[in-house]
């Protein structure tokens, strides 16, 4: 509240009223009892010590550095999301992946999560494939990481000169025809692409997204697509070989900057 | 706190000591304002102070060279080393729970010595002898123990599978790469965590397959999330 004024100044030689006393004290104590705002206080005086300390909230964190991770912080100003699932020693080949197989595929997004569940205790928590929180308004902004493989694919074929006899000779055909999009999604409404990208190997992606919020329950996930042409072969197939796509390290943070 | 001060009813004697309590009262009041004698939302961006270290975001520190090419030769992760040394030093950077410490690295790769395909095994012995990877470390200022955390990135150099074609194919190799990690650390744990310094590091997987690697134009950020 603005400044307060004095109503009844004590006079030399007056006598002291009761009800001028207390008026002019409660009016300052009222003041001070929660009515302090923005024209009371100094300027450029709020520093780190007197912001609150964030709020912690750990869902799921299998060790100290996080394998599984997924947590939050809630601060003044802004909130941080985390969803990670992370190999502590990337030479360990035995380390978790998520493996869609050929006949796991099919043509759309699909969403990480549905592999990617990371269970503890009988409860699904998508560690590095989606993160839940509830949203104030304002902005989010973060960022995906996926470590994805997804290797050549090839098909041996036997073949005919057309001679008579005919001479077979088999070959093997590489198939490099195999692209991946990845993408995020914010309450199932795409908020980042990739684009079409050649994986042909084993690649990382990251990809930064933002978009405006409410103040709402909010899931943030991870999807992919992937294309594949299954080209028709003349020449009889005697191997096919289709590479799995294989997920490793994968996270996901989101910031969510109040209004 | 609140602050309280006696009223007085007509007739009332009014004694120099409690008028004394009255304004002692409201003066020590004074120097310990909080959350009780502020209304909602009286900070505006001109009361918070922008000297020194910011409120809510700190620390941005960011390396970044464009004209030096180190070759990544080893097996065990390495030091990215542009010239400047891509680490960020802090020599005690206390992180408390709840806060967060988000790193980003980008760096393209301009060459790779890979073997010739077909003097070697024509598939790969796993998924990973064909990469190159990154991945931040730090040092505890405390305990002096040197780790990596949060995520590996890692990129292959071709498009061999592991599993064995019954012909040879041809090999599809992909050297120029632009590469990316982030690790947005969020102390999850209930004690703080002290940084002495944070560093991105390289390596190959396999030099069976990928002798060496040469890195080039990279930048790397570091900034802390307070509140």
């Amino acid at each position: 509240m603005a400044r307060q004024y004095t109503q009844r100044a004590f006079i030399g030689g007056n006598l002291a009223n009761a009800d001028d006393w207390n008026s002019e004290m409660n009016s300052s104590v009222s003041e001070l009892n929660g009515q302090l705002d923005q024209n009371n206080m100094p300027l450029s005086t709020v520093d780190d010590s007197k912001v609150a300390d964030p709020v912690l909230d750990v869902e799921l964190d299998t060790t100290v550095v996080s394998r599984y991770l997924v947590a939050h912080s809630y601060m003044p100003s802004q909130s941080y999301h985390v969803s990670s699932l992370v190999d502590d020693d990337p030479t360990d080949l035995t380390f978790e992946t998520s493996t869609w197989a050929p006949d796991d595929w099919f043509l759309g997004w699909q969403r990480m999560a549905q592999k990617r569940l990371t269970p503890n205790f009988g409860t699904n928590y998508f560690a590095g494939a989606e993160v839940q929180f509830d949203a104030k308004e304002g902005m989010l902004v973060g960022e995906m990481l996926i470590d994805a493989s997804w290797r050549q694919t090839f098909r041996t074929v036997s073949v005919s000169d057309g001679e008579d006899p005919p001479e077979i000779t088999l070959l093997t055909k590489a198939r490099n025809d195999e692209f991946v999009e990845f993408g995020v999604f914010c309450n199932d409404v795409c908020v980042a692409r990739s684009d079409l990208q050649w994986l042909g190997g084993r690649f990382t992606y990251v990809l930064p997204f933002s978009t405006p919020i409410g103040s709402t329950n909010c899931i943030v996930d991870i999807r992919f697509r992937l294309i594949f042409q299954n080209g028709k072969e003349v020449a009889t197939v005697l191997v096919a070989y289709n590479a799995s796509f294989i997920v490793y390290d994968s996270s996901i943070f989101v910031r969510n900057q109040y209004r | 706190m609140p602050v309280s001060v006696d009223t007085y009813e007509g007739g009332d004697a009014l004694i120099a000591a409690d008028a004394n309590a009255a304004y002692t009262a409201i003066a020590a009041e004074t120097a310990i304002l909080d959350d009780e004698n502020t209304r909602s939302e009286w900070c505006s961006r001109e009361h918070i102070s922008q000297a020194g270290n910011a409120t809510f975001n700190l620390n941005f520190a960011q390396v970044e060279d464009s004209n030096t090419t180190q070759v990544i030769n080893s097996t065990t992760f390495t030091q990215v080393n542009l010239v400047p040394a891509f680490r960020i030093a802090y020599g005690g950077l206390v992180l408390q729970p709840g806060e967060v410490l988000r790193c980003h690295f980008d760096i393209n790769v301009v060459a790779a010595t890979i073997l010739n395909p077909n003097a070697t095994a024509r598939y790969l012995a796993n998924d990973a002898s064909d990469c190159y990877q990154f991945r931040f470390f730090f040092r505890n200022f405390v305990s002096g123990v040197v780790a990596g955390f949060g995520p590996t990135a890692t990129y292959s150099t071709t498009n061999k599978g592991v599993v064995n074609p019954p012909q040879t194919l041809e090999i599809v190799n992909r050297i120029g790469q632009r590469c990316s990690l982030h690790n947005c650390f969020l102390n999850a744990t209930n004690a703080s965590i002290s940084f002495d310094w944070i560093e991105v590091r390289a390596r190959v997987c396999d030099t069976a397959y990928l002798p060496s690697v040469s890195i080039k134009e990279g930048t790397f950020q570091v900034f802390r999330a307070l509140h």
